[in-house]
């Protein structure tokens, strides 16, 4: 049918009044709800290439502050042994000078007693150490549950890979194997200190003992650099995935939240409209021909 | 109004027209013209009533008779004017579109309804969501890894894994109850298109009668139009008009309603899928369009097919996870091939959930090249002994020198837990890396789950240090397995993969509908628009009409008026010269 010849009824008029004014009332809604939840995306059929963004994002944050905490952890980790070590490297020092002391040949056996005794103390304070704890967990141990090592100094962890998930797929070892750190039983750091006491109490020469000791030293300061270089890892990582974190979180904002000015100036818009729509319907629905006869 | 036909000719002779045949003219079109009155007030009474259509009347001069006979011919005029017929406004071919169009519409409107409450079903993106809730699973089992010793971590995750798999249930269920509710209303629908159905027969031999009587049978029809609208709507049935004013409705080429005899439907819900048969017969009636047409879509494939994926996405889950916790698969490293020192290695078997029984492998020396099916052999006798034959089988394969896999399979139906006897470490020499519990038992599984409907987690876990954090022997502060498990989250064909893959075609499928619908409500519109423009009412015009048929009627009245007094002249005041 032409429209040039179509009948218009009240009744059209009303539908399509009534139409007009529904789909204009349903913008309206839908601006309303962007609004006020201040979010575009509120259902997957808004935006379905929207939605497989931000779920893979939301998906990526919270796979992000888990790994934030995986990093804290490791450095909490690494800041023990790395205190532990720093410690050890000291005592160690300590423990070198007091034999080299010890070794000049002028004192008497009641000194060396003494100076074997604080050799010995010094000893318990490396095993100490070497029993440090993060959060009740001895940080040498390995995969055991109890200390590194028990009071004689024999090793009672288990050596194995701690490894914390730093990135996805990437794993950093958190953890030194006290055999690598220490060295292996019978040539161990506790043993080489005793072999060290013994000889000093006993006035035999101590050379052999004392590069062994310089052996250990550089175990532990190996360690200590290994310790040093993990945690510079950690901390680039810690900054790419508080970096990577702020952009996700940008990017899920750009994905799934409202453009607030332009929303509400298309509602403004919307509203106007709507308004004229009422108001011009008034005007064009209220006069028929009854109003005009006699 | 038309033209009175007069032609001006005085009678001349012959037969002229009887002196009251003026009155007689008079008095048709006062009758004529108060019909047309009657029913434009008829059209303004009924401007709002839904469904109705505008009448005319439609008027035919009288004339005389145009036969000649012998000896006389008729030299009259027209003999006034009659009321031929009442027109009822309506175009039955639009009405067999606009039937098309309101089924179509209709069966839209219902998947885009359903499509819409799966949508706020697992109201995504969202933070109390499914995904969020795998995210917290996998970041529980990286909280474990950082701290395997630690009983807390371990609870959270189990709590972790309880609310998603609760959650999971939850939105099954809901599916489960919509498409319920669903069949409740298809049920109500085809009551109520049954009885619609017989009052549209019913109607239609009301019509019938009126018609072959010649009497007015046009608010009828329009009574009988709406409820056969309605149908289309409900059924998208097609129209066919019919012999004396009746109407038939077809639904996919079978009568539903016969002139005055109406079929009856019933709804079969016996089936896998639901089915609408026709009551007589028995035969399924092909519905595909109008409300019933989109709730038997809603309910055999919009709600099954989302409940199947999610059941797929459920059990992917179970297998991901419980294929790592569960570890009745694994290997044995190249360099640890020889156990012919270990002795016995000890491992316990269980079927089904049962008890476990204690079986034993000697070690051997399995490096060489007999080394596989020499160990296949050993542990199928060995799992055969604990399980009884048949129950499930090993697959032991490795290349001279490699490392040796491993895995139990348990026949269809069965489940087969395999764990380490505490202080033996066999198990774990001959599975290789397997996760174990702080206990140092493994095999048992993370989520139990059929469907998505009653994933859970595992009654194989009762308590927090059962789940398997470490790999078997590595230590009991090991966490190697916790972090694979957590790695899962990364996982691009793994359940949260799934599960986004699936939120988005629910997305893609809801927003075709959604401007499907759209585009649909325009057509029908459109059609409407032009049925109204035929049918509707139109205040103005029918004022017009008022004020022409007023007009008429009230010359008429003069014109008998003048008949009279033209009658009056005659009688009276005729013969009266010289009194």
């Amino acid at each position: 049918m032409v429209s040039a010849d179509f009948r218009v009824t009240h009744a059209s008029m009303a539908r399509k009044v009534t139409g007009n004014m529904q789909r204009s009332i349903a913008r309206l809604e839908h601006l309303q709800e962007q609004i006020s939840s201040n979010r575009r995306i509120n259902r997957p059929s808004d935006s379905p290439v929207g939605t497989v963004a931000a779920l893979r994002l939301r998906a990526e944050i919270g796979r992000n502050e888990q790994i934030d905490r995986n990093l804290d952890d490791a450095t909490a980790w690494l800041a023990t042994a790395d205190d532990a070590l720093t410690a050890m490297a000291d005592q160690i020092n300590r423990i070198r000078d007091l034999a080299i002391q010890a070794n000049n040949g002028a004192l008497g056996q009641v000194e060396r007693d003494a100076v074997a005794a604080e050799v010995r103390q010094l000893r318990e304070g490396l095993l100490n150490l070497a029993n440090a704890k993060y959060l009740d967990r001895a940080v040498f141990a390995g995969t055991a549950t109890g200390p590194a090592y028990d009071s004689a100094g024999t090793f009672i962890g288990q050596a194995a890979r701690i490894e914390r998930t730093i990135a996805p797929g990437v794993r950093v070892q958190v953890n030194l194997n006290a055999d690598t750190v220490f060295g292996l039983a019978g040539a161990d750091l506790f043993s080489v200190v005793t072999n060290l006491a013994t000889a000093i109490s006993t006035n035999t020469n101590i050379d052999g003992e004392l590069a062994n000791l310089d052996t250990s030293t550089r175990t532990v300061q190996q360690g200590l650099a290994e310790v040093g270089a993990r945690m510079k890892r950690i901390t680039t990582m810690q900054d790419r995935a508080s970096a990577s974190s702020i952009s996700l979180r940008q990017s899920l904002s750009q994905v799934e939240d409202v453009d607030l000015p332009k929303a509400i100036m298309e509602m403004r818009i919307q509203e106007t409209a709507y308004q004229a729509a009422l108001q011009t319907t008034a005007k064009v629905i209220q006069p028929s021909l009854v109003d005009f006869l006699r | 109004m038309r033209e009175a036909p007069w032609c001006g000719q005085e009678p001349s002779g012959g037969n002229p027209m009887s002196d009251f045949a003026g009155l007689r003219v008079a008095l048709s079109a006062l009758y004529a013209q108060r019909r047309g009155l009657e029913i434009t007030g008829h059209n303004v009474a009924n401007a709002n009533t839904d469904g109705y259509s505008r009448q005319r009347v439609d008027m035919n001069a009288i004339t005389g008779p145009v036969t000649g006979a012998f000896f006389s011919k008729w030299e009259g005029s027209g003999q006034g004017v009659k009321i031929a017929q009442y027109v009822r406004f309506r175009d039955a071919f639009l009405e067999v579109r606009a039937a098309l169009e309101h089924g179509a519409e209709a069966h839209l409107s219902q998947v885009r309804y359903a499509l819409d409450q799966l949508e706020r079903l697992f109201d995504e993106p969202g933070d109390l969501s499914i995904q969020r809730s795998m995210t917290e699973l996998w970041a529980g089992f990286d909280d474990v890894a950082n701290h395997p010793g630690d009983d807390a971590a371990r609870q959270q995750l189990l709590e972790r894994a309880g609310t998603l798999a609760t959650t999971v249930n939850h939105a099954a269920n809901e599916i489960v109850a919509m498409r319920d509710s669903s069949v409740g209303q298809l049920n109500a629908t085809i009551t109520e298109v049954n009885a619609m159905a017989g009052t549209v027969a019913q109607l239609n031999d009301a019509i019938k009668g009126a018609v072959t009587s010649g009497l007015n049978g046009n608010d009828l029809m329009d009574q009988r139009d709406l409820l056969v609208e309605k149908l289309a709507a409900k059924l998208g049935a097609t129209i066919r008009p019919g012999e004396f004013g009746s109407v038939n409705v077809f639904v996919n080429g079978t009568a539903l309603v016969n002139g005055g005899h109406a079929e009856a439907l019933e709804v079969d819900t016996s089936g896998a899928s639901v089915v609408v048969r026709w009551q007589k017969d028995n035969f399924p009636a092909t519905i595909t369009a109008g409300d019933v047409g989109g709730l038997l879509e809603v309910v055999n494939v919009s709600y099954p097919g989302y409940l199947a994926d999610l059941d797929t996405i459920a059990l992917k889950l179970r297998d991901d996870v419980n294929a790592l916790h569960a570890g009745t698969s694994g290997s044995i490293a190249a360099t640890s091939r020889d156990q012919s020192a270990a002795g016995s290695l000890d491992i316990q078997v269980a079927l089904n959930g049962g008890a476990f029984t204690t079986v034993s492998v000697a070690g051997a020396d399995w490096s060489g090249a007999g080394g596989p099916a020499a160990l296949q052999a050993a542990l199928q006798a060995a799992i055969d002994a604990g399980i009884g034959a048949g129950n499930a089988t090993i697959a032991v394969t490795g290349a001279l020198g490699a490392p040796l896999s491993i895995s139990v399979t348990p026949s269809a139906g069965n489940t087969v837990q395999t764990q380490a006897v505490l202080g033996n470490a066999g198990f774990g020499t001959l599975l290789g890396r397997t996760a174990v519990g702080l206990d140092g038992i493994g095999g048992r599984r993370f989520f139990e789950a059929t469907s998505a409907r009653d994933l859970a987690v595992s009654g194989d876990i009762t308590g927090a240090s059962q789940i398997a954090a470490a790999a078997a022997g590595a230590g009991p502060l090991d966490a190697s397995v916790a972090l694979d498990l957590a790695e899962l989250a990364s996982s691009t064909n793994g359940a949260d993969a799934m599960y986004r893959a699936y939120i988005v075609a629910l997305g893609v499928d809801s927003q075709a509908v959604q401007h499907r619908h759209d585009i649909q409500k325009e057509t029908m519109s459109q059609v409407d628009d032009s049925r109204t423009a035929l049918s509707g009412v139109n205040i103005d015009e029918e004022m017009v009409n008022m004020v022409q048929f007023q007009h008429a009627y009230d010359a008429a009245a003069r014109f008998m008026t003048s008949v009279d007094e033209m009658l009056d002249t005659l009688i009276n005041r005729t013969g009266v010269v010289g009194r």
